[in-house]
C-alpha cells in the first residue's frame, strides 16, 4: 500500500473518532462553540457589508478603491497565513513525537512532510476561510453577483492556500536545516522588520494629516497610494486580488489567468517543499533532538530582582507560587505569543486613535469609540482568563504532589493564582484604558468610569475563571487547550462572556446621560458615574467570590 | 517518627484499593512494601503522604493526626513519586528554591543544602537548565535532592530506582540506609525485590488492598519455610495467595 494512504488512514481514523468524541460532548459546548463562531462569522459579514455598501456611494473611485483594499487585505492574509503555517510546520515536523515515530517506521520521509503539510494548511487556512467568506458573501451580495462567483472563488482559495502554506513550510525547514541555533533570533528579527514596517507605514499615513484633510477624496486617495505597494504583480494576494474582482465584472480570460497563476505557483512551492523535505527534513529532526541545550541561569538575574522586587509584599510561599507561574508563563511561547498577539493588535489600534484623527471628533463620538474600545479591552480580557486562567489549577495537575506535599495551607495555592492573574490583568487592561482616554482626550469622569470598570471586570472575570478552574479541574490532561474545551471551560466562557457583557450594559448608562446632557459636567451625572461605579463593583465581587469561595472549599477535598 | 496505619481502607467509585490495614513503623525503620501491580501500594503510600484522603481508619505520624494536624505532618514528611512530573519551564535550581521556600527554608540555609545535593547527585552541568531537557534519570536526581532538601524526619517513596543508572542506583540505596540510620523513617514502595531485600529493615507484602505478609526476612522465611531469596518468599506468599 502507498504510504500516502496508509498516513491518509491513519488520519481519518484520528478524525473519525475526534468527532464522535465531539459528538458526545455535553450539547451546551456544542451550542456555545456553533453560537459564538455564528456570532463571530455575522459581525465580520455585517463589517464587510456596511464597508462594501460604503464604498458602493462612490461609483468614481469603488473599482480603484476596491483594487486596493483587496489586494492589501490578502496580503496582509498571506504574510499571517505564512507565519501560522511556518510555526505551525516547525511543531508539526520538528516538535511532535508523531514524526519521531512516523520517522522511525518504513515511511518516505517526503511523504511524511507531505501528510503533516496538509494538516496544517488545515489548521491554520480554516481561519482565511472564516475571514474570507463573510467577505466574498457580502461582497457577492452588495454587487448581485450570480452563485457561479462563489463557486469559482472557492477554487481559488482551495489553490492559494497552498502558497502560504508551502512557503512557510520552505521558511521552517530551511532555518531548522541551516540555522538550528538561531531559530529564535530568526523569528525575533522577522517580527521586529514587519513590525518596522507597520510602523513606517502608519508613520506615512499620520504625516498625511498635516497636509490633507482627514476622510476627505484627496486623503483617501493619498493614503490608498501610500499603500500601493501591495498591488505589486509579484504577489500572489496580488493574484487572488485580481482574480476576484475580473471574476465579479465576467472577464473570463483574465480570471483564467490568474486563477492558473495562482494554481501552478502553489504547485510548484508544494513540490519544492516536497523536495526540500525528502532531502533536508530528517537532518533537521535529527538535528534538533541532539542540539545543544541552552542553560538559563536563576541566579542573580536581572529578570528574577526585578520579580523578586516587584512581589516583595506578598509571603515567601506565596511569592514562590507566583514567581513560578510567572516565569512559566513567560518561557513559554505558546502563552505568551497569544497574549501579544490579542493585547499587541489593541495597543497598536489605541496607539493610532490620533493617526485616525478620533481625537478631535466630537465629544459624543469620542465617547462612543471609547466605550467601545472598553469593550474590545474586557472582551479580549475575558477570552483571555477563559484561555489561560482557567486551566492554571489543571496543569499543576501530575505536579500537584509537589505543592500538595509542602506544609502549606492548599488555599494558598489558589490564592497565589488569583494575585498572578489580577496584577497581570490589570496592568495589561488598565494601561489599555489610559492608553484609549488618552489618545482620544476624553473628560476625567469617563476616564474615572472606564478605569473602574475594568479594575471590577478584572477581578471578576479573575475569580469566575480561578474558581470555576478548581471546580473543574482536569489533571489527566496536559494540554490547556484541551482543558479549556471541556465542560468547565465551556461554561466559565459563557459566565465569563455573560459577565462582560452585563457589566458594559450597566456602563451605557452614564455614558448615554454623559451624551445626553451635553456633556456637561453636572451633580446628576456624577451621580449617574459613580452609582454605576458601585454597581459594577457589587456584580464583580460575587462574581469573583461565589465560584472562589466554593473553589476554596473543594481544593481541601481534592485528591491526586 | 514513627509511622501507625490503624484499620485504614480506601475506596475508589464503590471499590476497594486498600482493605482494613494496619501498620506500624518505628522511627529509623526502613520499611519496603511490595505487591503486584493494583495491589494498593501507591494508593497506601499516597494516603501516608496527604494526597489521598482514607474512606475510613486512621494515619498517625510522631503523633499527629493526618486528617487533623496535615500541616504539621507535612513538615516532617517528603515524599518521592514514581512517575516524578515537575515544572517543565523552572531549571532545576529555580525549582530547589521553589521547593524549599515552600518548606520555609531560610535563604541561606537553602543555599547550603542547594549546593549540597548538587554535589552529591553531580548535577553541575545540567542544574541551570529547564527540566524539560532532563532524562528520567536526571529528573529523579533531582527530585531526589528536593526531598532531603529540608530534612525530613520521613520519607516515603514509590519506585526511587527505576530510570536510575547503576551508580545513582547505588547513591540513593545508601542514601536511603544512611537516613534510616540517622533516624528518619524511610517507607519505599517497590518491585525490585532486590534492593528490598539488600536495604529493608522490614518488609510488608500487599495484595489485592490487604496486607498478607509482614516481617523482617527471617520472619518472611518462617512463615513460608522456605530458605530462598525475597523474589523466592515474594513467588510462595503470591501463589499461596491466589490459591487460597
Amino acid at each position: 500500500m502507498h504510504n500516502l494512504t496508509i498516513l491518509k488512514r491513519l488520519k481519518q481514523t484520528e478524525l473519525r473518532h475526534r468527532w464522535e468524541q465531539f459528538a458526545s460532548e455535553s450539547w451546551i459546548k456544542v451550542f456555545a462553540i456553533t453560537a459564538l463562531a455564528a456570532i463571530c462569522w455575522m459581525i465580520l459579514y455585517g463589517l464587510f457589508y456596511n464597508g462594501f455598501k460604503f464604498i458602493a456611494k462612490f461609483p468614481d473611485m469603488q473599482n480603484w478603491l476596491l483594487d486596493h483594499v483587496f489586494s492589501l487585505f490578502f496580503l496582509a492574509l498571506t504574510v499571517m497565513l505564512a507565519f501560522s503555517n511556518g510555526i505551525i510546520c516547525y511543531s508539526a515536523l520538528y516538535r511532535s513525537s508523531e514524526v519521531k515515530f512516523l520517522i522511525s517506521q518504513p515511511l518516505k520521509t517526503e511523504n511524511i512532510f507531505l501528510y503533516k503539510l496538509l494538516e496544517s494548511l488545515a489548521f491554520s487556512s480554516w481561519a482565511f476561510l472564516f475571514i474570507a467568506v463573510p467577505l466574498l458573501v457580502a461582497y457577492g451580495y452588495t454587487n448581485g453577483l450570480p452563485w457561479h462567483f462563489y463557486a469559482v472563488m472557492l477554487f481559488y482559495f482551495s489553490s492559494f492556500v497552498f502558497i502560504p502554506a508551502a512557503a512557510g513550510a520552505i521558511a521552517s525547514m530551511i532555518i531548522v536545516t541551516f540555522f538550528p541555533r538561531k531559530k529564535k533570533q530568526i523569528l525575533m528579527l522577522a517580527l521586529f522588520l514587519l513590525t518596522g514596517i507597520i510602523l513606517l507605514l502608519l508613520s506615512g499615513v499620520i504625516g498625511l494629516r498635516s497636509t490633507t484633510n482627514p476622510y476627505s477624496e484627496m486623503w483617501v486617495k493619498k493614503v490608498m497610494d501610500k499603500l500601493s505597494f501591495s498591488r505589486n504583480p509579484f504577489f500572489p494576494s496580488y493574484w487572488l486580488a485580481q482574480g476576484m474582482l475580473d471574476t465579479a465584472n465576467g472577464k473570463a480570460a483574465s480570471a483564467g489567468f490568474y486563477f492558473l497563476l495562482i494554481l501552478s505557483n502553489g504547485m510548484f512551492l508544494t513540490m519544492a517543499a516536497y523536495f526540500l523535505a525528502k532531502w533536508k527534513l530528517l537532518k533537521g529532526v535529527t538535528e534538533i533532538i541532539y542540539i545543544q541545550r541552552k542553560k538559563i541561569y536563576s541566579k542573580g538575574s536581572f529578570f528574577n530582582k526585578a520579580v523578586n522586587a516587584a512581589t516583595c509584599l506578598f509571603k515567601p510561599q506565596m511569592r514562590q507560587l507566583m514567581i513560578k507561574d510567572m516565569k512559566i508563563f513567560l518561557r513559554d511561547p505558546a502563552q505568551w505569543s497569544q497574549f501579544l498577539i490579542f493585547f499587541g493588535l489593541l495597543t497598536v489600534y489605541f496607539s493610532n486613535l490620533r493617526t485616525l484623527a478620533y481625537d478631535i471628533q466630537q465629544v459624543y463620538w469620542k465617547n462612543i469609540i471609547s466605550y467601545l474600545n472598553l469593550c474590545a479591552t474586557t472582551l479580549t480580557l475575558s477570552t483571555f482568563t477563559s484561555r489561560f486562567v482557567y486551566p492554571q489549577f489543571s496543569m499543576e495537575g501530575k505536579r500537584f504532589w509537589i505543592i500538595g506535599m509542602t506544609p502549606m495551607k492548599r488555599t494558598r495555592i489558589l490564592w497565589g493564582k488569583f494575585a498572578f492573574a489580577l496584577i497581570g490583568a490589570l496592568l495589561v487592561s488598565e494601561s489599555l484604558i489610559f492608553l484609549s482616554s488618552y489618545m482620544l482626550k476624553v473628560q476625567w469622569e469617563i476616564v474615572l468610569l472606564h478605569s473602574s470598570t475594568v479594575a471590577a471586570i478584572c477581578i471578576g472575570l479573575v475569580g469566575l475563571s480561578v474558581g470555576m478552574g478548581t471546580m473543574y479541574p482536569n489533571f489527566r490532561e496536559e494540554n490547556s487547550s484541551k482543558i479549556i474545551s471541556g465542560i468547565g471551560g465551556t461554561m466559565n466562557l459563557v459566565l465569563s462572556l455573560g459577565y462582560v457583557v452585563t457589566v458594559l450594559a450597566i456602563e451605557v448608562m452614564p455614558i448615554s446621560r454623559h451624551n445626553y446632557q451635553k456633556y456637561a459636567l453636572s451633580g446628576e451625572l456624577k451621580l449617574f458615574v459613580f452609582a454605576a461605579i458601585g454597581m459594577i463593583f457589587l456584580i464583580s465581587l460575587i462574581v469573583c467570590m461565589i465560584p472562589m469561595i466554593i473553589a476554596l472549599k473543594a481544593v481541601k477535598k481534592i485528591e491526586i | 517518627m514513627s509511622i501507625r496505619i490503624e484499620n485504614v481502607t480506601k475506596n475508589f467509585n464503590g471499590k476497594t484499593a486498600v482493605d482494613n490495614i494496619t501498620l506500624d513503623i518505628p522511627q529509623g525503620e526502613f520499611f519496603a512494601f511490595l505487591g503486584p501491580n493494583g495491589a494498593g501500594k501507591t494508593t497506601t503510600v499516597k494516603m501516608m503522604a496527604g494526597l489521598l484522603r482514607p474512606t475510613s481508619g486512621t494515619i498517625t505520624v510522631a503523633g499527629y493526626d493526618m486528617s487533623k494536624d496535615l500541616i504539621e505532618v507535612k513538615s516532617m514528611l517528603a515524599y518521592v513519586p514514581d512517575q516524578p512530573y515537575m515544572y517543565d519551564k523552572l531549571t532545576g535550581r529555580e525549582f530547589l528554591n521553589f521547593v524549599g521556600t515552600l518548606y520555609n527554608m531560610p535563604e541561606k540555609d537553602l543555599s547550603m543544602q542547594t549546593d549540597k545535593y548538587m554535589e552529591l547527585f553531580d548535577m553541575h552541568d545540567y542544574i541551570d537548565e529547564l527540566t524539560e531537557n532532563y532524562s528520567h534519570g536526571m529528573k529523579q536526581r533531582l527530585i531526589l535532592s528536593a526531598t532531603f532538601l529540608h530534612r525530613p524526619k520521613v520519607v516515603l517513596v514509590d519506585e526511587p530506582i527505576v530510570g536510575l543508572d547503576p551508580q545513582s542506583a547505588r547513591l540513593v540505596k545508601n542514601m536511603f540506609k544512611e537516613q534510616a540510620g540517622s533516624g528518619v523513617t524511610v517507607f519505599m514502595s517497590t518491585h525490585v525485590l532486590s534492593v528490598a531485600e539488600e536495604t529493608a529493615d522490614r518488609i510488608g507484602i500487599i495484595n489485592n488492598g490487604k496486607i498478607v505478609a509482614l516481617g523482617n526476612m527471617d520472619e518472611l522465611r518462617r512463615r513460608t519455610q522456605t530458605d530462598g531469596n525475597l523474589e523466592e518468599l515474594f513467588f510462595h506468599i503470591m501463589s499461596q495467595q491466589n490459591c487460597a
